[in-house]
């Protein structure tokens, strides 16, 4: 066998000069399990218990007085996006707690409403399957084979022809339980 | 295929460094998140008695800090009219219920967790010192709070903000002594439907620990083989009566048996947190019309 030069700091021989085959073909699937695992810790480490990610929060764009505003699932930017990851199969109960209206300056309110259709969730992680279910009422959910769902969630904001300019605050509330 | 596999190994070998890193940022990537929820581990706490402490780990995996806050919460799964489970919170817990709520604390309770940071909180009980032995519980509410970003607009503008707060419900388990479990399962009330069976069954548990399991329905024709199947985890504190569909896609009219079994299996909680129980089943006999 050569003497390893100096400073030479590879540790085994690069695969296509291995002469035997069945040595090349481990190198290869040692190489390839070596990205899976890379690949798959993060989502590994994800999928041990339940989480909620926020892809997308509800927001209410270009408001002025006196201009009734929707926020539906027809228009994506509007819409909130919720990511709920766990170990698949793991039933979860979810529900929200919705605010009535935004609190705004000088005690003025701006009046937000759901109904029964303004949430939606999809277990195929896409806009095209997503049935709609009523965010005021509690929901159980199955965590899908790919250990990922998305919750859409829709409101409707109210604006009086004498809207107070200024900031409005409110805050949306999601519980997700998963059932033991 | 040598061909191809040489080619492989000379581009890994080139390039494998370069890959690992790049599946690495990847997977790891935040995908354009608002907030990331912290990710609560592990997700159902058993807490022993001769410890009378345990501790969870809260990660946050965002690279900006998340304030979180723990509370406990009493509360356990029922169904309702409908057969559906859901989470009852009580103000107080009912007589006869094992509630641990009132006497385990979180330390600390509210905490600022940096970005990419752990943090572990622990739980310590100071249970009565009458304590009967068995199985005691409460909910763990960890609340991650995010602010998000103010509309654009002018001073004239109306401008919102909306914040959300995700909180996940996790379970914590006290066990003193050796509880244990008992489960019993009712014969099955069943409504055919056109394409499905509707099933309902009383689940009782017994003993001095809830029941985490698996409620398994299959559909057995006459000469014993499952024609339809279907497997529901369930965690079972007081009686209830879950309604599941079975789908008869395939399924030829005549006489069937229907078994409802109970098991201790859980594929989704660790095998530590699971007690063993006898299982429990029921046979319906039943009957497919024609559709």
């Amino acid at each position: 066998m050569p003497a390893r030069p100096r400073g030479h700091r590879r540790y085994f021989p690069p695969v296509h000069l291995l002469r035997r085959p069945s040595l090349r073909g481990t190198a290869v699937a040692v190489w390839l399990a070596l990205v899976a695992v890379a690949a798959g810790a993060t989502t590994l480490a994800a999928q041990t218990s339940l989480r909620i990610n926020v892809v997308r929060s509800l927001a209410f764009d270009r408001l002025a007085p006196g201009m009734p505003t929707m926020s539906r699932g027809t228009v994506p930017t509007d819409t909130g996006v919720f990511e709920v990851l766990g170990p698949p199969g793991t039933p979860i109960e979810v529900w929200f707690t919705l605010p009535a209206a935004f609190d705004g300056p000088a005690g003025a309110t701006l009046p937000l409403t759901f109904d029964p259709s303004s949430a939606s969730f999809s277990a195929a992680q896409s806009t095209a399957d997503r049935i709609p279910f009523d965010p005021r009422l509690r929901h159980q959910f199955r965590i899908p084979p790919s250990g990922r769902m998305l919750i859409f969630l829709a409101g409707r904001v109210l604006v009086g022809s004498d809207q107070a300019p200024g900031q409005y605050r409110a805050s949306i509330v999601l519980f997700a339980n998963q059932i033991t | 295929m040598t061909a191809i596999t040489a080619l492989l190994g000379r581009f890994l070998h080139r390039y494998a460094p370069r890959v690992r890193h790049a599946v690495l940022l990847a997977s790891c990537a935040p995908s354009l998140l608002v907030a990331q929820g912290v990710v609560v581990s592990p997700p159902t706490l058993v807490i022993d008695h001769r410890v009378r402490s345990g501790a969870l780990e809260l990660f946050n995996p965002s690279d900006r800090p998340i304030e979180v806050r723990i509370e406990m919460l009493f509360g356990y799964p029922v169904t309702d009219s409908s057969g559906q489970f859901g989470l009852e919170t009580p103000a107080s817990p009912p007589p006869g219920m094992r509630a641990a709520t009132t006497w385990v604390e979180a330390f600390p309770a509210r905490l600022t967790i940096p970005g990419s940071g752990r943090q572990t909180v622990r739980f310590l009980a100071r249970p009565p010192a009458t304590l009967a032995d068995g199985e005691y519980f409460s909910r763990v509410v960890v609340t991650s709070k995010f602010a998000t970003p103010t509309a654009a607009g002018g001073a004239d503008a109306i401008r919102t903000e909306l914040s959300v707060e995700v909180r996940a419900v996790t379970t914590l388990l006290y066990r003193k002594g050796s509880p244990a479990a008992t489960i019993r399962v009712s014969e099955a009330t069943v409504t055919q439907g056109r394409d499905s069976l509707d099933v309902r069954v009383t689940a009782t548990p017994g003993g001095t620990a809830a029941f985490l399991g698996t409620l398994t329905y299959a559909l057995l024709n006459e000469a014993g083989a499952v024609v339809a199947s279907h497997a529901q985890p369930v965690s079972i504190y007081v009686p209830v009566t879950p309604r599941v569909r079975l789908p008869l896609a395939g399924v030829a009219p005549g006489s069937y048996r229907l078994r409802v079994r109970a098991t201790a299996e859980r594929g989704d909680l660790p095998a530590a947190v699971i007690l063993p129980v006898t299982a429990s089943e029921s046979i319906t006999p039943l009957r497919i019309a024609p559709r």
